[in-house]
């Protein structure tokens, strides 16, 4: 299966971005391939909606999880209508963050955070 | 802990009230949202250590030889 | 012949300036301060006229959506998504363009109407008034501007305007052939002001400068003014009297202490836009 992360850089041990909408890549790793992909974020270049962009975006990688910090209202209602599980994480390494969901150290994200609040 | 500081009416004096308050508070961040007019730095005397391009959306481009003026909208 | 009152920084006063001005000049007031209109606290119309402002937004049709995404992809808004088995739609963010059923091949999309502001309009000491209200909360100012100042009758208008210097008093400008722009002799006032006479500049619209809350020295906005050729139509005095005097919703030019000074900016003006 495929997991999103948000992240603040292009490579695994790049910190996890507790942003969804606005981080600015995601890396996407195949639990099969165990390999890591980097794309830039489309919801950093939107004026509005950056949550949307950026799951309508995921969404369309087909990925099963979501690791980031928390979903805006618009971001969680897209993810959870596909059906895409989300989780919480602290700002660790990407390759970190994917360990520490595979030990089921992490904690499902069950409901939107505030709007345009990536950060506590 | 974010405090937003908002008035509905302008001039009231919120950029007066965050620079007071803020210098009073221990380890702060000054975030300055009025991003029309911005006036929080005017209080400080300081340098810009980091400037970034903000990128919030595309411009249209006609390509004239396509382009029927149909002016559908 | 409608003159924009702007001023880049909030509460210089603008609506205090545009509801005097007028008042002197006999001429109609509009509020496009659509977010926080205030200019009816002072002038208070019998209001006439009332209306809704519509924006529409895309619906889809279950039945006929085929799931493509298509819509989603054409919007540059985020207003549709694609999840799952359906299309989401964000009402707030669609800016009522056209393009998601320009690009629907299935014909699943039709469009709603929903209100977002109103306009009013009435009569106050003999002048029209006219304003528009967006509704708390609603994320664009601008369709209700707009239908404001487009559907104002053949007369002249003194246009109140938003504060700062984005989309909002963009939308306003585009309906206006000269401009005064209203400042206060602060660091801030002049800040801002400087980003204001960017904009007119920019848009090729004549202007004139008011200093409010003035305090009767040669002040770092009259220095500006002089260095940079800028006509100086008046002053409005920082006074007690002149405070108390707005603080209790009452029109200055209708006290005799300052119904000269705007009788001679009304002269000053009129003769500075040749009207």
């Amino acid at each position: 299966m495929k997991i999103a992360i948000s992240a603040t850089g292009q490579n695994k041990e790049s910190l996890l971005d507790r942003r969804f909408g606005r981080c600015d890549y995601f890396l996407i790793y195949d639990t099969e391939a165990g390999e890591f992909e980097a794309m830039v974020n489309n919801g950093v270049s939107s004026g509005g909606g950056a949550g949307i962009a950026a799951a309508s975006q995921v969404i369309e990688e087909n990925v099963s999880v979501i690791i980031t910090g928390n979903l805006g209202p618009n971001a969680f209602e897209l993810i959870e209508k596909a059906g895409i599980k989300a989780y919480s994480c602290e700002a660790l390494p990407v390759f970190r963050t994917v360990e520490m969901f595979q030990k089921k150290g992490l904690s499902e994200i069950n409901a939107a955070g505030n709007a345009h609040h990536g950060m506590k | 802990m974010v405090i937003s500081v908002l008035s509905g009416k302008g001039g009231t004096g919120k950029t007066t009230v965050v620079a007071a308050l803020s210098e009073l508070i221990k380890n702060v961040i000054k975030v300055d949202c009025d991003v029309d007019a911005p006036n929080l730095y005017l209080f400080y005397k300081g340098m810009d250590v980091e400037k970034k391009n903000f990128y919030g959306g595309k411009k249209a481009k006609i390509n004239k030889s396509l382009c029927i003026e149909c002016e559908i909208w | 012949m409608n003159i924009a009152i702007l001023s880049g920084k909030g509460g210089t006063g603008k609506t205090t300036v545009s509801t005097n001005l007028a008042m002197t000049l006999g001429v109609s007031y509009v509020d496009c301060d659509v977010e926080e209109p205030n200019g009816f606290i002072f002038l208070n119309p019998s209001i006439q006229k009332r209306e809704d402002v519509f924006v529409e937004y895309p619906v889809i049709d279950q039945k006929k959506c085929v799931l493509c995404g298509a819509c989603a992809k054409a919007c540059q808004f985020n207003a549709l998504a694609k999840a799952g088995k359906e299309i989401v739609v964000f009402e707030k963010l669609c800016h009522d363009c056209g393009a998601c059923r320009l690009a629907c091949k299935a014909d699943a999309l039709s469009y709603v109407k929903r209100s977002i502001g109103k306009l009013e309009s009435g009569m106050a000491k003999e002048i029209n008034c006219y304003r528009g209200i967006l509704n708390v909360g609603e994320p664009m100012a601008v369709p209700v501007i707009r239908k404001l100042l487009k559907e104002l009758p053949k007369e002249d208008h003194l246009v109140d305007c938003p504060p700062g210097t984005s989309c909002n008093v963009v939308t306003a400008l585009k309906y206006v052939d000269a401009a005064i722009l209203v400042t206060e002799p602060s660091e801030f006032g002049l800040h801002d002001l400087k980003m204001a006479v960017e904009l007119v500049k920019l848009y090729n619209i004549p202007y004139g400068i008011i200093i409010n809350k003035d305090d009767g020295q040669d002040n770092m906005v009259k220095t500006f003014c002089k260095a940079n050729e800028v006509k100086l139509f008046g002053t409005v005095p920082y006074s007690m009297e002149a405070a108390s005097l707005y603080s209790k919703g009452m029109m200055l030019c209708e006290n005799d202490n300052h119904k000269k000074n705007f009788i001679n900016m009304a002269e000053k003006i009129k003769e500075a836009f040749t009207w």
